[in-house]
């Protein structure tokens, strides 16, 4: 009898105590949906990542508008101001030759019967697409495939046996141009764990890379079709 | 009594072990925050998007300024304009200016987390590449412009895997994703909805796929810096 009731007192107590700590810890934490604290979080570092490149930009645009207020005094100076603004834009949308160290990278479907399914084997689409990613993201400041620029508007599409670039059929072998930093462009390519190291090494895909230091990349040279997007530039609009 | 002992050296066990895992578990849980910290997260955000309005109508009004002079009026007028003209779309083509006008918006999330609990490459993280593909389909559609999550797709744009993100444009970001594209929106439209397609694979995946037709569609500009280190450009002669 008495160790029943010994039992049960100290199962109570630390079945309080337990309640007791929950309870309290509980008063100080309110349960929020992962989901929303992440998107927080990103919308946060997102925004912030705005407000220093908004700042540059003032910055630019201000000593933009000194230049202008000293050195404007006709139209004649207007169009040479507009002329020199075009010029820039276009190198930075891609519309001139460009030159500079890089690498070249050539790649073709695997050579051999393998035996597996024939898709394993040849050069897709998102092949190409994720090797020109990867090529970005280590700083490539230009990019042209079999002589055709690359640009935020081309298509890297299988059509049949081709890839379809900027509305022509192009067919392997895949040269790949890019100019960067030659080192950091074919790290990009070379390194274990690329996405270029694994589709040679797993899959047996052809990639050779030739690293340069002179690269000809030629403009983008297919028509401009901007029909549907318009500046928003107006007040009112 | 040896009984007796065994039982209460177990038991003590057993608490401690209870205690342990109860820390563990409070210290590990990224899913129970401080009330303190949530309306904190909540303020901040506010402010930040306020500092980032304000900027941007800072900005819009030095660019405002800068246009008086570009398109100044006078004898001059037509080829000026056709000068401003063609300034804004190569300003369009690089991503640098704001536009507008028709097309989709797709937003893509991750299958069900027990999906991705029975395969961890069920996750866009993973597969990456889909949303390669899908930028790659719009632009064969004639996208004339291209936003993920807000962040300007341009010809300097990366989409890399880091840890459980996707980085765009250097700004990290988890599902689910909201591509905007303006062109053609009957054009862009069919392009997704090609049976066979990439939208089309995705979804047997399972993956959330909402496709939303719009007839204005605002694409904000790519405001980073870009500067050549390594490329020249070859000059034309003209």
């Amino acid at each position: 009898m008495k160790n029943k009731i010994f039992v049960f007192s100290i199962s109570l107590v630390i079945g309080l105590s337990i309640m007791i700590q929950v309870n309290n810890d509980a008063k100080n934490y309110t349960f929020a949906n992962v989901h929303t604290v992440s998107k927080i979080s990103n919308q946060l570092e997102s925004y912030n990542e705005d407000i220093k490149d908004l700042k540059n930009l003032i910055e630019v645009k201000r000593n933009k508008l000194y230049e202008y207020k000293e050195n404007i005094k006709n139209d004649k100076d207007v169009i040479q101001l507009l002329k020199k603004e075009i010029k820039g834009t276009r190198i930075k949308a891609g519309f001139t030759d460009l030159r500079g160290e890089g690498i070249l990278i050539r790649m073709n479907d695997n050579p051999t019967d393998t035996g597996n399914n024939i898709n394993f084997d040849i050069v897709h689409d998102v092949d190409v697409s994720v090797i020109v990613n990867d090529l970005i993201n280590a700083g490539a400041e230009g990019i042209s495939i079999n002589g055709s620029r690359v640009i935020s508007t081309s298509e890297i599409v299988c059509v049949g046996p081709l890839i379809s670039v900027n509305g022509e059929g192009i067919a392997a072998p895949f040269v790949i141009k890019a100019i960067g930093n030659k080192e950091t462009l074919s790290a990009a390519i070379n390194a274990p764990n690329t996405y270029g190291y694994k589709i040679k090494n797993y899959y047996g895909i052809e990639v050779t890379t030739l690293e340069s230091e002179y690269i000809l990349i030629p403009k983008y040279s297919y028509d401009v079709n901007i029909n549907t997007a318009k500046p928003i530039s107006e007040e009112g609009e | 009594m040896y009984k007796k002992i065994f039982l209460t050296i177990i038991s003590i066990i057993l608490g401690l072990i209870f205690a342990l895992q109860y820390q563990v578990v409070k210290s590990e849980s990224g899913e129970i925050i401080t009330t303190k910290k949530a309306s904190e997260l909540a303020y901040e955000l506010r402010q930040v998007e306020n500092e980032r309005e304000n900027l941007i109508l800072e900005l819009e009004e030095i660019e405002k300024e800068l246009r008086e002079y570009e398109q100044s009026v006078s004898i001059e007028n037509d080829y000026i304009k056709n000068l401003n003209e063609e300034l804004n779309k190569y300003k369009i083509m690089a991503g640098i200016i704001d536009v507008e006008g028709e097309g989709v918006v797709l937003t893509i999330d991750n299958p069900s987390a027990q999906a991705q609990f029975d395969d961890y490459t069920n996750n866009i993280i993973y597969k990456y590449e889909y949303l390669l593909l899908i930028i790659s389909n719009l632009n064969a559609a004639g996208a004339e412009a291209i936003s993920i999550n807000g962040q300007r797709f341009t010809n300097y744009t990366e989409i890399v895997p880091v840890g459980s993100h996707l980085n765009i444009n250097g700004v990290s970001f988890v599902p689910p994703f909201e591509i905007k594209a303006i062109g053609n929106k009957q054009t862009l439209q069919s392009v997704i909805n090609f049976k066979g397609g990439v939208i089309w694979e995705m979804q047997k995946l399972n993956y959330k796929i909402d496709i939303e037709l719009k007839d204005s569609i605002k694409i904000e500009r790519y405001m980073k810096p870009i500067d050549f280190k390594y490329a020249e450009e070859i000059n034309e002669d003209e």
